[in-house]
């Protein structure tokens, strides 16, 4: 039941906005986030890590009912370490990402923050899901939210923009879904159930089909590199707090589902093809931080690396090894926290200045010194540094890379210089130096305090006890991993 | 049997009332007379009932019945939305629509091919008078002949198939044809032939390519309303003979006809999908995507399994509801702008929350966006093709349903899109918001709870 109240109640609770006066929007939407992330709270303390030797005892607060009896289809829900970290993340996003819109004002705020929280409650929904047909659901609910967001409340260009994201994430869901139907005809019960699926013993032929089928859909989502071309543009016409829930969260839904839906279910296609995904990782990595190396604008700047970023945890789950799969957690988690911090910040400078043009700013350190040293913190944290969360994350990946191949790892630790680069040299140019033109900057407000702050908070803390991380995801890996290598005993 | 004597008679009951100068008691009378008409219908649920061996009540005639009398009452009040203000001749017009249906029941209840035509000439004959029935406009005027043209060549064709049929097996009952089917080892060739003409009949009623011509022609020429019409009850009562007539007695065989359909249904909805793209009238738009559904719909009865008969129900119903949920919008806003370009749907969502609403719904159904009823048709219906190995065929179709995404989100978009334009608060009746609210609860109802229609036993 908590698992279920976990999704509903996001949704629910935004319903009571369309009866309160518009201005109360915003103060309502906070209270039910921040109600949700207590409720997540209270679920991380009776969530139990110990160790299991299933799923489904892995699996804890199981729901099950019938949901479309004749079709096989339940409404079936449950929470181990791997979807409670994933819980987490957005749970405690959600409050910050509605506090960074607290000095603007959208038009028709209740429609706003009531497709927020739909998107929470959808998001919720595919990180807890165990049946294939209801994640699938979930899935393309959380698309609808957020392309509405970006439609109405969108900078220039949005209806092309939102369009072409639309139809190439909608694109990948479908054959997804071709598959998922595929795997529902092969279940010896006739289910969608997560369990049927892991039993499924298919042939090498059909697991190629079936990985790609899935793999396109979460490749189009991360976005991995000749999948990325909707990507820069709808972060950068996207609302900020679009941005952020596209970036932070709902790029994870296609991490998440590597991890949940491709490895166990098709095993051999993996590794038949992990040098295939370690070079579009890779390629995309350089690629991307190319480009944001010539970027003049902050939020696409952001946008480009956060590619580069996630093509490394990609390249990481794809090694099929402990410490891979762990620094993609880890990566995650740090991930979704820093680029919320790094699109404020550019929000901000945006409220501030009206332009996010790295060469027009300049001399704000002097204005705002606590504004700049958060920024420095977050930027420290997104190339790496040792002592914060980005640094833990990283170096797994790295060395799980370096495990498989090193090769690939002297070309993907490219990412670590190139991050440097471009992050510390945006950051030098738009904070750092003189500039005459500048001369009034505002510090922080309250409420941008109370986002930042948490944030570097939460930056320093996992980078110093990471262990947290390690206890909560441990038996979903070691699950994950025994899993896989039974499925590979058969003849390939 | 009582639901159709109850039609024939309130059918004329109208044009009485038409005759007699009532018009007050027009609308509620057909209304009741349908609502009548829907509860004795469901009372034959379950009894399996044969009259006279050529009409066959099961429970797959009387969904399809229940679903197409629900549709024309919504399209009925919608209508006296629309016909407040219009001229004298609506006593003909609702008449005709019922006379429309009493062919549409013949037409899914059959068991006798002399049946099924006469079904179809009921149904066509007071759909060309409906058709043509803006008596002073040109292109009203146009799609009635054309209609008419296209009708008359397709039920020669049908007929001319029957004939065949008929001589070869010396019967016009289903079940005598199924049983020289599967129990003849080399089929004549007049027997296929005669299949494939009832096969290109059928074609012709639904829309499918290549016979898919008059469609837009057709559907823009025609009132509103009528076109509303055509786009459900006639497309549902279509596609249920259709099915009901290959699921009977061509099913053992196959060969032939399997072929020819998988082609054309394949080059339906690649064509009525990519032809939506090109249109700017939101009608001609409407009016390609209904061929693109009856694409959708052409799979089920290729696939020709067990679950068949509920998915293409699941589908029918998903999309009247949803069709009749965009003409109601259409209707609301042509009232302000005589014609109807897509891009006139701009700024609607400022000053009309509840008309946009109803607009983002129904268009998100007919693209088979998830949770709505619409995406569970699309489900059904791609289920039941790979159930019966269609992979290719279904692979086609989500790429015929991904570009469907495309011109059904234009009026959406363009809702919401106001610079610069705002569109003055629409003004319609309670009824009219009544019945948009209903077709909005159904098809929400329908995704969340696809069950109630699944499960349905025997359909």
């Amino acid at each position: 039941m908590i698992t279920a109240a976990l999704i509903a109640f996001p949704f629910f609770a935004a319903l009571l906005l369309f009866l309160l006066p518009a201005t109360m929007a915003k103060k309502v939407a906070l209270a039910i986030t921040l109600l949700q992330a207590v409720f997540t709270a209270y679920v991380i303390y009776l969530f139990d890590i110990n160790e299991h030797r299933s799923l489904l005892s892995n699996m804890q607060f199981i729901l099950s009912e019938n949901w479309i009896h004749s079709m096989g289809i339940r409404f079936f829900v449950g929470l181990d370490g791997l979807s409670m970290l994933m819980v987490i993340l957005t749970n405690f996003l959600l409050p910050f990402i509605v506090l960074t819109t607290w000095n603007k004002e959208f038009k028709n705020p209740r429609l706003f923050y009531f497709l927020m929280l739909m998107m929470q409650s959808a998001l919720v929904g595919v990180f807890v899901s165990l049946d294939a047909f209801l994640y699938y659901i979930f899935w393309e609910l959380a698309l609808i939210p957020i392309y509405f967001i970006v439609l109405i409340w969108g900078g220039e260009n949005r209806v092309k923009i939102t369009f072409k994201f639309f139809i190439y994430t909608l694109l990948g869901s479908l054959l997804m879904l071709a598959a998922i139907i595929w795997l529902y005809l092969q279940t010896s019960d006739y289910t969608f159930g997560i369990d049927s699926f892991y039993a499924l013993r298919l042939d090498p032929t059909a697991q190629r089909w079936v990985f790609w089928a899935f793999f396109l859909a979460y490749a189009i989502k991360i976005p991995l590199l000749p999948f990325h071309s909707w990507q820069p543009d709808t972060y950068t016409t996207a609302p900020n707090a679009g941005s952020m829930l596209l970036s932070g969260i709902m790029l994870k839904m296609g991490i998440y589902s590597i991890f949940r839906w491709i490895l166990p279910i098709t095993p051999m296609a993996v590794s038949a093809y992990t040098d295939i995904v370690l070079i579009m990782c890779v390629v995309g990595i350089i690629y991307a931080s190319w480009i944001a190396v010539g970027q003049t604008e902050l939020k696409r700047l952001f946008a480009w690396s956060s590619i580069a970023h996630v093509g490394l945890i990609t390249a990481g789950i794809f090694t099929l090894s402990r410490t891979g799969f762990q620094g993609a957690m880890i990566q995650m988690l740090a991930h979704g926290v820093n680029v919320v911090g790094l699109f404020f910040v550019a929000e901000i400078i945006q409220q501030r200045t009206g332009t996010t043009e790295i060469q027009k700013l300049g001399g704000i350190r002097q204005l705002a010194p606590v504004f700049a040293s958060c920024y420095m913190i977050i930027t420290f944290a997104s190339v790496a540094l040792p002592l914060t969360n980005g640094f833990i994350g990283e170096f797994l990946l790295l060395s799980s890379l370096y495990d498989y191949s090193y090769v690939f790892t002297a070309f993907a630790g490219l990412t670590v210089i190139l991050g440097a680069v471009y992050m510390l040299r945006a950051y030098k140019t738009s904070i750092l130096g003189e500039n005459s033109a500048m001369t009034i900057f505002a510090d922080l407000t309250i409420s941008e305090r109370l986002v930042l702050f948490p944030i570097v908070g939460i930056i320093i803390f996992f980078g110093l006890f990471p262990q947290f991380i390690f206890n909560l995801t441990d038996e979903s890996v070691k699950y994950l991993l025994m899993e896989i290598s039974n499925h590979m005993v058969p003849t390939i | 049997m009582t639901t159709l004597v109850l039609l024939s008679l309130l059918g004329f009951l109208i044009l009485f009332l038409g005759a007699f100068d009532q018009k007050k008691l027009i609308l509620p009378s057909a209304v009741l007379g349908l609502i009548a008409a829907f509860f004795t219908n469901a009372l034959d649920w379950g009894t399996n009932r044969l009259w006279y061996s050529m009409m066959l009540y099961d429970n797959y005639a009387i969904s399809f019945i229940g679903l197409m009398i629900l549709t024309v009452i919504f399209i009925l009040l919608i209508a006296s939305y629309q016909f407040r203000n219009e001229g004298s001749h609506i006593a003909d017009i609702y008449a005709l629509m019922i006379f429309v249906l009493v062919g549409a029941l013949v037409m899914t209840s059959y068991s006798n091919l002399v049946m099924l035509f006469i079904g179809i000439e009921i149904l066509s004959i007071a759909l060309y008078i409906l058709v043509g029935s803006r008596r002073m406009n040109l292109s009203s005027n146009e799609a009635s002949l054309k209609y008419f043209l296209m009708g008359a060549f397709a039920s020669g064709f049908l007929l001319f198939g029957i004939t065949l049929v008929y001589g070869v097996t010396g019967s016009f009952d289903l079940a005598a044809i199924s049983d020289y089917a599967n129990g003849t080892e080399n089929l004549p060739i007049i027997f296929n032939t005669g299949l494939i003409l009832i096969l290109i009949g059928f074609a012709f009623k639904i829309g499918a390519v290549p016979f898919h011509f008059w469609t837009p022609d057709v559907y823009q020429g025609a009132p509103t309303l009528i076109t509303a019409f055509m786009a459900t009850v006639v497309k549902t009562a279509g596609i249920a003979a259709f099915y009901r007539l290959f699921d009977t007695c061509f099913s053992g065989i196959d060969g032939v006809w399997y072929n020819v359909l998988w082609v054309i249904s394949i080059a339906t909805i690649l064509l009525g999908n990519i032809s939506a793209i090109m249109q700017n009238e939101a009608k001609r738009m409407l009016a390609w995507s209904s061929v693109a559904h009856a694409g959708y719909l052409l799979l089920p009865v290729l696939a020709l399994n067990e679950l068949s008969s509920s998915s293409i129900f699941y589908y029918t119903a998903a999309y009247s509801i949803a069709s009749v949920t965009a003409f109601g919008v259409l209707i609301a806003i042509s009232q302000f702008n005589n014609d109807l370009q897509i891009d006139q749907y701009k700024g609607l969502a400022k000053n009309n929350p509840f008309l946009t609403f109803a607009l983002v719904i129904s268009m998100f159904s007919l693209a088979g966006i998830p949770p709505l009823a619409g995406f569970f048709g699309k489900y059904f219906v791609f289920l039941t093709a790979m159930e019966s190995n269609l992979n290719i065929a279904v692979i086609i179709a989500i790429a015929g349903s991904l570009i469907g995404v495309y011109y059904y989100f234009r009026p959406v978009i363009f809702a919401f899109n106001n610079d610069g334009q705002e569109m003055e608060r629409i003004k319609t009746s309670w009824v009219f918001n009544f019945v948009l609210a209903i077709c909005i609860g159904i098809t929400l109802l329908l995704g969340i709870f696809p069950d109630i229609i699944s499960a349905l036993p025997g359909i």
